[in-house]
């Protein structure tokens, strides 16, 4: 083992761990904004693991993506709201909790079972390293063109979808007086409808 | 060569289809033009059928006659194919003149009529579609077309507890038919070739075990239909909550769909199957006979009454089909054809009764003999030709079955003695109860329903009606030949072709089942010779 | 290097459809942009044709005989082309039903149909898709739009909640199935195309390994929610109870349409080496869905949950044909699809007339409608009867088939199982038929005895009745005159190179039918 592989496998394990606490984290912390904030520790490590796959690219996007944007609209989200409210502990918890875990725990065994006896066929060539935003620029210009594009339609929508959701709705003259029954659905709720008559 | 005859099947069962299209744009919500425009339909669909027949029927040919076929859905095997013989053109001429006298007898139906008569008219071409259907999937599909239309008669213009015995139909109705697909399924992807038509079927050899498991699934289907001891619980319920137009079908028509199917399909097309099922047909017919006229004489309600009298004429019906001989099968089908009418025609005066009284308790009712004669007069004619009095065409369809069974060879003295004792202790039992109905409703001083001022007799199209259907039951009674040469060439050929199986199993028996039973003479010699004619 | 000769070298015609759906989506958009609120008098009838051309451009490549496309990301062979006409009709059909329900909430009618659009293209690709990341990125489009259109009564609590739900939901079973599909590509040493994975599979000598089997499993949850198949459909009542009723008529016909598509494509070229797994898994998840969609239907009081419940049964039908894999199975699918389309469409458009009318979509406020409104309650009993496969509408024809196909591959137990479901189902479709017709007048209930009179001039009143009548007309008749629908059918099962190369579950009974002779009356003397 020289020296690479040794900073390797240690950062391996270094990497590995603080996505592991980082993510338990998330899931276990009681205050919503330290759970954002370690959400992004999950993205950073991850993309650290890219690193040492020689995925530069991946990481890169990774970070931008995920940290810089995802992560940080989360945040001004919970910021934004900020809206403190206690739940009331649920009775029991623990067993839902048990339950979750022995699910998550059977989940994992049978997944790393799996990983572990397959014989994963190994790429065998070159390694791409830099030149790998150049392969991906050409895929995505040739067998993965049709995919590619479909995303901007896909982005185009979404686009939309946010405006519609976010905007302020300016209503034609008619519909002010009835604000109540404005962008909702036609069918009463189910405890103002009628009975038939006897 | 069928290009050059007239589709005559074909236009009967489209007809009232066609005609039920244009009601909904007709105007006049109260129902005149409506029920005159129907009646005319089905007067003209009447008419016709008897003209075809009339022309194109050959009374001495056994085999099926105006046959059409058309693909209609070739990729899964559906033809349009129709055919009459002996066993459905007497039921085809059945169901026209019962569903007719039925538009006739709507009168009083003034709650949406453009509906109601819309389903009868759809009601009405299932029905013929029934009969004359030569293609399984067919013959399924125009069994299922009748369901939603009677569903929703009863549903809407019956009694008081009309959706709960609407409901049990539909659902016992729909299970039943389950098992026809299935069969038909069963049948036509059995062995290399492919086919739903009922002929090819029937000839296709089968193993024993396959008919046996065919036959069992039929006689549920149909046993819920006829119906069959337990499987009846819905019929009473229906019978007596319908309207009584719609009652008039059921116990006229649509029971008869199921005697006709245990003829086509499990006794013509699974003969194989048949000696092996023949006994326990004949156990489940005195089954249903002793248990319906027992339990009908406990019913206060006189629709009920008459359905339980229903339930145990359709078990002479069975016996008739066990029976092996030409006699008893002819009597199966002579039966059918004089309960379709008598069914007809009591149901009938009893929703007259029902009109005038507002009631069907017997309790409730008496004395109507002196205000209504002329009903009176009809019903009693109707309850004598139900408990077989002789001149009418009960009696000579019970006595053909009795002496079918009776010289019938293929049991043993002591089957066909226990049977024909519990069947003719039916017969006994059924002037106990039709006579005790009769006086209960019309004897005596006149009970508060009836003291009604102004309580009418029979109006003349009311008479009509009934005597239509009293006509051909005495005219069969005193002179039997009008129904049975309708179909004699083809109860004869089927006939021959049960015993055939008889013989055949008796010769070479495929499966370790002793026939139970069977007498032993019949077993081991040529079963042929001694065809009972 | 000029346009015309790349997209030559791209085949690029074969996503001509696709590419007038989305044209048509940008001029809505743009029309919109530049005309106003106005502009929903001419948008909602510029998306039907564009969705009806993009049919008929369907039609014109029945015949092509090079489907591939895109070096492979686009498969359009025969089977496609019908799933993409089904989508694309579903949509074409769900716009008219949705003016006035749109225009009646006072949100705006362009984006809503924009947003449709996106989804019926996001269907249309992924019913072509022949390449993992495409699968992906048009499952993705299909879903972000449903659900963008479930919440888009933003202001109705109801509807936010059913747009979580799916959210939350949708979004789990899309990450489970991109770790299947993670697998394949994991498997087969770096391949995406269907068509290449099972050789490289094989070549890898990773065949029976538990890798596979996992995939399946994780791409059969994903396939699972979007046909809402038990159990992955606890989201079905709620979302459809919350959205707005077009868009769930759009979910309930267009996306499990894709959904099948997607299923059919994937499991018939991904995964042939697990085929007995993934068909012992789709029997069990066919069977759940008949028996208990069926079930809990009948204890529903609310029209749009019981449409729901009645959808996943429908679904659990349509898996026979998917499971017994015969040409037979596909192409009573198809045939199914195509019915179940106009019975179901039609269906929802009656229940949106109704809740316009008197705003509720509980069973009980049915009582009596026959008095009031005689067409609406005859469509919508032609629609259920159908659904419940009563003779001789549509879906009788469609179920006989299923079942036929199911009967000749041996698949005895799905078969009657069916059975005995479609009778339970005709319990609860009859009873909404029961309650519209069968109540006295007095018995009326309230919204009923309300009922405005019809003013059909109304924005969008039109339309929605055309699609009323349309969809009443295709039911009634489809199943009388089913031939050319059914030549379609097996049409696009026999054109199509993939269905042809695989093996059904069991060797077939029979042959098919052949034409049967005329019996004649020689023939039939005894």
């Amino acid at each position: 083992m020289n020296l690479a592989e040794g900073v390797q496998i240690v950062s391996l394990g270094v990497l590995a761990f603080l996505m592991l606490a980082t993510s338990l984290g998330v899931v276990l912390l009681d205050n919503i904004v330290y759970s954002a904030f370690l959400l992004g520790g999950v993205f950073i490590s991850i993309s650290g693991l890219y690193i040492l796959l020689n995925a530069g690219f991946v990481a890169a996007a990774q970070i931008l993506i995920y940290v810089g944007a995802v992560n940080v609209l989360i945040l001004f989200g919970i910021m934004l709201v900020n809206k403190r409210q206690d739940f009331t502990p649920v009775r029991n918890a623990w067993l839902g909790k048990a339950a979750t875990a022995i699910v998550c725990f059977g989940l994992f065994a049978l997944l790393s079972t799996m990983v572990l006896a397959t014989a994963w066929p190994i790429s065998s060539g070159p390694i791409a390293g830099d030149a790998a935003l150049v392969e991906i620029g050409k895929h995505f210009f040739s067998d993965y063109l049709l995919p590619f594009e479909l995303a901007s339609v896909l982005l185009l929508m979404a686009l939309i979808g946010a405006i519609v959701l976010a905007r302020r709705e300016f209503l034609p003259e008619e519909m002010v007086d009835s604000t109540d029954e404005v962008l909702t659905l036609p069918e009463r709720r189910r405890e103002l409808t009628s009975t038939p008559r006897q | 060569m069928m290009s050059t005859q007239f589709p005559w099947l074909t236009v009967l069962i489209l007809l009232p289809l066609v005609a039920a299209l244009p009601i909904p744009l007709l105007p006049n919500k109260y129902g005149r033009t409506v029920r005159w425009y129907t009646l005319s339909a089905g007067l003209i669909e009447f008419s016709l059928m008897l003209y075809a027949f009339w022309q194109n029927y050959d009374l001495n040919t056994p085999g099926f006659q105006m046959v059409e076929s058309y693909p209609w859905i070739p990729q899964i095997g559906l033809n349009w194919s129709l055919a009459v013989d002996g066993l459905s053109m007497p039921l085809v001429i059945l169901s026209g003149l019962v569903t007719t006298l039925a538009l006739l007898a709507s009168w009083q139906i003034k709650d949406k009529p453009r509906l109601f008569y819309c389903l009868m008219l759809v009601m009405y071409s299932a029905q013929i579609g029934v009969f004359a259907a030569q293609d399984m999937l067919l013959f399924f599909l125009m069994w299922e077309l009748e369901l939603v239309p009677v569903y929703l008669l009863i549903a809407n213009w019956g009694g008081q507890n009309r959706l709960y015995a609407a409901t049990k139909f539909i659902l016992y109705t729909a299970a039943g038919s389950i098992f026809i697909l299935v069969a038909a399924f069963a049948m036509a992807f059995y062995g290399g070739d492919f086919t739903f038509d009922m002929q090819a079927l029937g000839d296709k050899s089968y193993s024993v075990a396959f008919e046996l498991v065919m036959y069992g699934a039929f006689l549920l289907a149909f046993g819920v239909k006829l119906p069959i001891f337990p499987l009846h619980t819905w019929l009473p319920d229906a019978h007596s909550e319908a309207p009584a137009p719609v009652s008039m079908i059921l116990a006229g028509v649509l029971l008869k769909m199921a005697g006709y199917g245990l003829l086509r399909m499990n006794m013509e097309m699974l003969s194989d199957a048949h000696p092996y099922f023949a006994p326990v047909l004949a156990i489940l017919g005195v089954v249903n006979i002793v248990y319906a006229s027992l339990t009908a004489f406990a019913q206060d309600n006189l629709k009920r009454r008459m359905a339980y009298s229903s339930i145990a004429h359709m078990g002479f019906v069975l016996i008739g089909i066990a029976s092996f001989t030409t006699l008893g099968v002819s009597g199966a089908l002579l039966q059918m054809i004089s309960h379709g009418l008598i069914a007809a025609a009591l149901f009938f005066l009893s929703g007259v009764t029902y009109e005038r009284t507002h009631t069907l308790s017997m309790k409730k009712l008496g004395g109507m003999a002196k205000q209504m004669p002329t009903v009176f007069a009809l019903f009693t004619a109707g309850s004598m030709a139900s408990l077989a009095l002789p001149g009418m065409s009960g009696f000579v369809g019970e006595l053909s079955i009795f002496l079918g069974f009776t010289s019938s060879d293929a049991y043993s003295t002591t089957f066909k003695a226990v049977v024909v004792v519990l069947a003719a202790a039916g017969v006994i039992l059924s002037p106990i109860y039709l006579l005790s109905m009769l006086r209960q409703v019309f004897y005596g001083d006149a009970s508060e329903a009836v003291a009604i001022p102004g309580l009418t007799d029979a109006k003349p199209r009311e008479a009509f009606i009934a005597l239509c259907l009293l006509i051909p039951i005495i005219g069969i009674g005193l002179y039997p030949k009008l129904a049975t040469q309708t179909y004699d060439a083809t109860t004869v050929a089927l006939t021959t072709q049960a015993r055939d199986g008889l013989s055949t199993i008796a010769r070479q028996p495929m499966l370790d089942i002793e026939l139970p039973f069977m007498a032993p003479t019949v077993l081991g010699t040529e079963a042929q010779a001694h065809l009972v004619d | 290097m000029d346009f015309a000769n790349l997209s030559a070298q791209l085949n690029a015609g074969a996503i001509l459809p696709e590419g007038i759906v989305i044209i048509t989506l940008l001029v809505t958009l743009v029309w919109d942009l530049i005309v106003g609120r106005s502009s929903t008098k001419v948008t909602p009838y510029v998306a039907i044709v564009g969705l009806l051309i993009a049919t008929g451009t369907l039609f014109l490549q029945w015949d092509t005989t090079e489907p591939i496309s895109f070096l492979g990301s686009f498969n359009g062979d025969a089977i496609s082309l019908i799933f993409r006409g089904i989508i694309a009709i579903s949509a074409a059909v769900t716009i008219p039903i949705s003016i006035r329900y749109v225009e009646q909430s006072g949100t705006s009618l362009a984006e809503f149909i924009t947003i449709l659009l996106t989804a019926t293209v996001g269907g249309m690709f992924l019913s072509g898709a022949d390449e993992l990341v495409m699968i992906f990125v048009s499952l993705e489009t299909l879903s972000i739009s449903s659900y963008l259109l479930t919440g888009y009564m933003k202001r109705d609590p109801r509807s936010n909640e059913a747009a979580l739900k799916y959210l939350l939901i949708g979004a789990a079973s899309s990450a489970i199935f991109l770790y299947g599909i993670s697998l394949l590509y994991g498997l087969s040493g770096g391949e995406t195309r269907l068509s290449a994975i099972t050789a490289s599979i094989i070549s890898n000598g990773l065949d029976e390994s538990l890798g596979l089997v996992i995939a399946l499993v994780f791409v059969i949850a994903g396939i699972a929610f979007k046909i809402a198949a038990v159990p992955f459909h606890q989201w079905t009542p709620d979302v459809y109870e919350g959205s707005p009723t077009p868009v769930v008529a759009f979910l309930s016909v267009g996306s499990k349409a894709a959904g099948f598509a997607l299923a059919v494509r994937l499991l018939v070229s991904a995964f042939p080496l697990v085929s007995d797994q993934w068909r012992f898994v789709l029997t069990a998840l066919a069977i759940l869905s008949m028996v208990l969609g069926n079930v809990v239907a009948l204890a529903q009081t609310s029209m749009k949950r019981l449409l729901a419940y009645s959808s996943i049964a429908q679904a659990g039908f349509l898996m026979i044909g998917l499971i017994v894999g015969t040409d037979a199975g596909y192409s009573s699918m198809v045939f199914y699809l195509m019915i179940y389309l106009f019975m179901n469409l039609g269906g929802f458009a009656c229940v949106i007339l109704f809740t316009l009318r008197t705003g509720t979509d509980e069973i009980n406020e049915y009582s009596g409608l026959y008095q009031k409104d005689p067409l609406l309650t005859l469509a919508l009993s032609i629609c259920l009867l159908s659904l419940g496969g009563i003779p001789p509408l549509a879906g009788f024809f469609g179920k006989i088939y299923l079942f036929w196909a199911g009967w000749q591959a041996g698949a005895y137990g799905l078969v009657l199982i069916g059975l005995i479901t479609s009778v339970i189902s005709i319990y609860y479709y009859i009873r909404v038929v029961k309650t519209m017709v069968v109540k006295e007048p007095q018995e009326m209930s309230e919204a009923v005895a309300n009922y405005p009179e019809i003013q059909w001039n109304l924005t969008g009143m039109r339309p929605l009745q055309v699609s009323i009548v349309v969809a009443l007309v295709f039911t009634s008749l489809a199943g009388v005159l089913a031939n050319p629908l059914f030549n379609l059918a097996t049409g696009s099962v026999s054109k199509t190179p993939m269905l042809q190369a695989t093996e059904p579950m069991t060797p077939v009974v029979s042959q098919a039918p052949e034409q049967l002779p005329m019996p004649t009356v020689e023939s039939v003397d005894l």
